[in-house]
């Protein structure tokens, strides 16, 4: 425990001022999470108003695919695009292998099948008489889908945020297709991980402690938008 | 007497059947909604009234048979119900958004523009008295006051066919006082207005015609104030009594 404590006491010595090495890493992890979370975003959210508004054969297992592939594993992931990058991969010619796009790329999957399923939980929630109403009051089925996304709003918020916090927090991904390279793919969480295996514990801890304020700031100031966003 | 569209004077159901489950199936011979006419649905719960609301509100197909205006032999499909009628539901849902908004909605899916339809929503909230709350969010209105609303919202979408199922149940006097007038006016200018009531007093208050609609049949369609203890079918006479057991 005492050193633990210690440690803890070194990290908020190292954090304060944040050296230029953490800052990049911290930068970058914002960056590459923003960037996978808003285009994650952009084909989550239609396809959950797809999948929940839409009765078709097969939709139980779809949905239970996703579900299943919100808990799919980092390394995995990492896996899969370090086969499909490098030189002899399907895509091997873009090399994109040890890039941000590489970052990005495994990001996305990762948040994409968060963020549908979480969307589609939401719009199941929405008054299925919204929709009735809607319709009597002449809507075509893209202003349902408006109107009902409008009503999941909260739902939806919350949808991306939790795929945010996967984007930003993973790791494994993140080592294998980014490989860690100082100041070119190095995230904060790949610098924790290497400064734990390095024996500095209490610079890994300063970053964690980073990685943890940085992201209560950004997710605290997302849900007072969101909130402000719902009142309107 | 004719409708806003100049050519629809009644509406009917033909060999209308609408399976599923046990309860609220419907096996409709022969169904006719006169416009300037308020027509009444009684009958016992699950005996298929909302369901037949449903189907002329277009938001379920029928399995067989069909709707149609007296005057025009084509079926109107399941889109044409949508765009000719309106329902107002037995526990309607507020959008979210302001009172006027909800209003809006209708005359804007219409593609009337924002002035308009803020006008038009304005004339609507004024004849059920909801004028007062125009700016407020219309999740915050009380049970009675949707009600209203819905009403308004559905007015807006100045429809030929209105609907209502069981709008005002649940609802104190005034506040049925209130929709039974404005159910009248819309009747008088010409609309086809059919309304499903547990309230036999409503339903001979208000109502041109009744319908008494039981096991998905239609047992008979009389004139309002016909429809009572000492009608010919002993059904209706039970049902009005109070003696049908279902």
């Amino acid at each position: 425990m005492q050193y633990f404590i210690e440690a803890l006491q070194q990290a908020v010595q190292l954090i304060f001022p944040l050296n230029a090495e953490v800052a990049d890493s911290l930068w970058r992890s914002l960056r590459v999470s923003s960037i996978a979370t808003v285009l994650a975003s952009l084909v989550s959210i239609p396809l959950a108003g797809l999948i929940a508004l839409n009765q078709f054969k097969g939709k139980r297992f779809v949905v239970s695919l996703l579900s299943t592939l919100m808990a799919l594993p980092t390394v995995v992931v990492g896996l899969f695009f370090y086969g499909l990058f490098t030189r002899r991969g399907a895509l091997g010619a873009l090399d994109l292998l040890y890039t941000e796009y590489a970052l990005i790329a495994a990001e996305v999957l990762l948040s994409f099948p968060i963020i549908t399923r979480l969307c589609i939980t939401a719009l199941h929630g929405v008054d299925e008489r919204l929709r009735q109403s809607l319709r009597t009051l002449g809507a075509n089925n893209r202003q349902i889908l408006k109107f009902t996304m409008r009503e999941a709003f909260l739902g939806i918020s919350i949808a991306v945020v939790t795929g945010y916090g996967r984007a930003i927090s993973e790791v494994g991904a993140a080592m294998i297709v980014g490989g860690n390279i100082k100041g070119s793919t190095r995230t904060l969480t790949t610098s924790i991980a290497l400064e734990t295996s390095k024996g500095e514990f209490a610079t890994a801890m300063a970053m964690g402690l980073v990685l943890l304020a940085v992201f209560f700031l950004v997710v605290l100031v997302l849900n007072l938008l969101l909130l402000r966003l719902e009142d309107d | 007497m004719q409708t806003k569209t100049g050519s629809m004077t009644t509406l009917e159901a033909h060999n209308l059947i609408k399976t599923g489950r046990e309860k609220n199936r419907i096996e409709l011979e022969h169904f006719v909604a006169s416009a300037g006419e308020i027509t009444t649905l009684i009958g016992p719960s699950g005996s298929g009234k909302s369901t037949l609301m449903r189907l002329l509100a277009g938001l379920e197909p029928p399995d067989a048979g069909h709707i149609a205006f007296a005057n025009n032999s084509d079926p109107l499909s399941q889109k044409q119900l949508q765009t000719y009628s309106t329902l107002v539901m037995q526990q309607p849902v507020a959008i979210k958004g302001t009172v006027l908004f909800n209003c809006m909605l209708a005359p804007l899916f219409k593609g009337i523009s924002k002035p308009d339809s803020k006008a038009i929503a304005m004339d609507c909230l004024r004849k059920v008295g909801l004028a007062d709350l125009a700016q407020v969010s219309a999740k915050k209105l009380s049970g009675g006051e949707l009600v209203r609303l819905a009403l308004a919202r559905a007015l807006a979408k100045d429809a030929d066919i209105l609907l209502l199922d069981e709008a005002t149940a649940n609802l104190d006097p005034s506040n049925i006082e209130r929709i039974e007038s404005v159910i009248k006016q819309e009747a008088a200018v010409g609309k086809i207005v059919l309304i499903v009531t547990h309230n036999l007093a409503q339903a001979q208050r208000i109502g041109n015609s009744t319908a008494f609609i039981y096991e998905g049949k239609l047992i008979c369609q009389d004139a309002s104030d016909a429809v009572n203890a000492e009608h010919s079918n002993e059904l209706v006479r039970d049902f009005v009594s109070g003696r049908l057991i279902y």
